[in-house]
């Protein structure tokens, strides 16, 4: 039946042989370095693969330490910030009370000044009405005194001299102004 | 001068004085110190040599012989020596105006000054004089002197003491008052 369908029993065998011979030569020579070869790739590729899967992990480590970092300068920034418009509010009280002390004194100072000026007008128009007064009376007594007048004026003094037990009273022993 | 000059001034003058008095040869001295201060006044070069600190004192002494020999009593002179030799030389002339004073002092006589605006009569003067005398004890030697300045009255100047009674100062005692009265 076999030789029907064109199978010869021997040539299976053959090839069975043939088979096992070229298997058995290329388990012996073949087989090892091949399997080597694909269990070496293997290998790289699983540690290229835990290669990639750590430095994934420091990836992701890194960015939490990023995310901290951030979150933490952004702290820091708020904390800057808040202490400057701190410094700034105090400095601007400062400035505003200087300038209200400042404008006080020198509010005050003019009225000092003014009052000053005030008080020195005063004397100076005080003095002014007395030597212009004087200045005048002086003329008059000039003018109005004869040479009796001036005898009377003399004879007067001379008449004190030696009154009040002193003579060296100024104008206390004569009072000449008494008849100008 | 230096207050410590005048001091000695008044030093020598009080110990001349007091040699003169004691001699009772008072208006000699006087006389002689005049001569001095005569002088020294009209050749005031004469000072400047005695003041000389490079001229030895032999040389300031011939100096004063040559100047004062004959004409100035012998202890006037030997005075001046003296003030030489202890390097005094330059208080002569205070020493003459102390000896001056310390003289009025013993004569009891002093200078008088009266300053009027319009000449004072004899009869003024002398009553001034008068009244000068009998209020200081003194004899006075009066002079007078016009300052129309004073406008009216009469200032009298007395030693030390000033009898002010011109119209001039009585208008500025006005004046003071004046501006011392309060203003509001």
């Amino acid at each position: 039946m076999l030789e029907t369908l064109g199978i010869d029993f021997r040539f299976i065998l053959v090839t069975i042989v043939g088979f096992l011979l070229l298997f058995l030569i290329l388990k012996k020579f073949a087989f090892g370095p091949i399997f080597g070869i694909l269990q070496q790739r293997q290998d790289t590729i699983r540690g290229h693969l835990d290669e990639a899967e750590s430095r994934r992990d420091e990836m992701v480590r890194l960015q939490h330490e990023y995310e901290e970092r951030l979150a933490k300068i952004e702290d820091e920034a708020r904390d800057k910030i808040q202490a400057a418009v701190k410094e700034a509010q105090t400095a601007r009280d400062e400035i505003l009370s200087r300038a209200r002390e400042e404008s006080e004194a020198i509010v005050q100072r003019g009225n000092e000044s003014m009052a000053r000026e005030r008080t020195k007008a005063l004397a100076e128009m005080r003095d002014q009405i007395a030597n212009l007064a004087i200045q005048a009376a002086s003329q008059v007594v000039n003018r109005s005194l004869d040479g009796q007048s001036h005898a009377a004026l003399i004879d007067n003094v001379i008449a004190g001299i030696g009154q009040n037990g002193t003579s060296a009273a100024p104008s206390s022993t004569a009072s000449p102004g008494g008849t100008v | 001068m230096a207050s410590g000059d005048l001091r000695a001034a008044r030093r020598y003058s009080t110990a001349l004085f007091r040699m003169a008095v004691n001699r009772n040869e008072v208006d000699e001295v006087a006389e002689s110190l005049k001569t001095v201060t005569d002088v020294v006044t009209q050749s005031p070069e004469l000072m400047t040599v005695l003041h000389h600190p490079r001229i030895s004192r032999e040389r300031k002494k011939q100096l004063l012989r040559q100047v004062f020999e004959n004409r100035v009593r012998p202890d006037v002179e030997h005075f001046l020596i003296l003030l030489v030799e202890k390097d005094r030389a330059e208080i002569i002339p205070n020493v003459a105006r102390q000896f001056g004073i310390l003289l009025d002092e013993h004569r009891r006589e002093t200078d008088a000054e009266a300053i009027t605006a319009v000449p004072l009569t004899d009869s003024q003067t002398e009553a001034l004089r008068q009244k000068l005398q009998a209020a200081t004890g003194y004899k006075v030697r009066l002079t007078a002197r016009v300052d129309e300045n004073i406008l009216g009255g009469l200032i009298v100047r007395v030693g030390d003491r000033l009898i002010d009674g011109s119209s001039a100062t009585q208008l500025q005692m006005m004046r003071e008052q004046l501006r011392r009265a309060k203003v509001t």
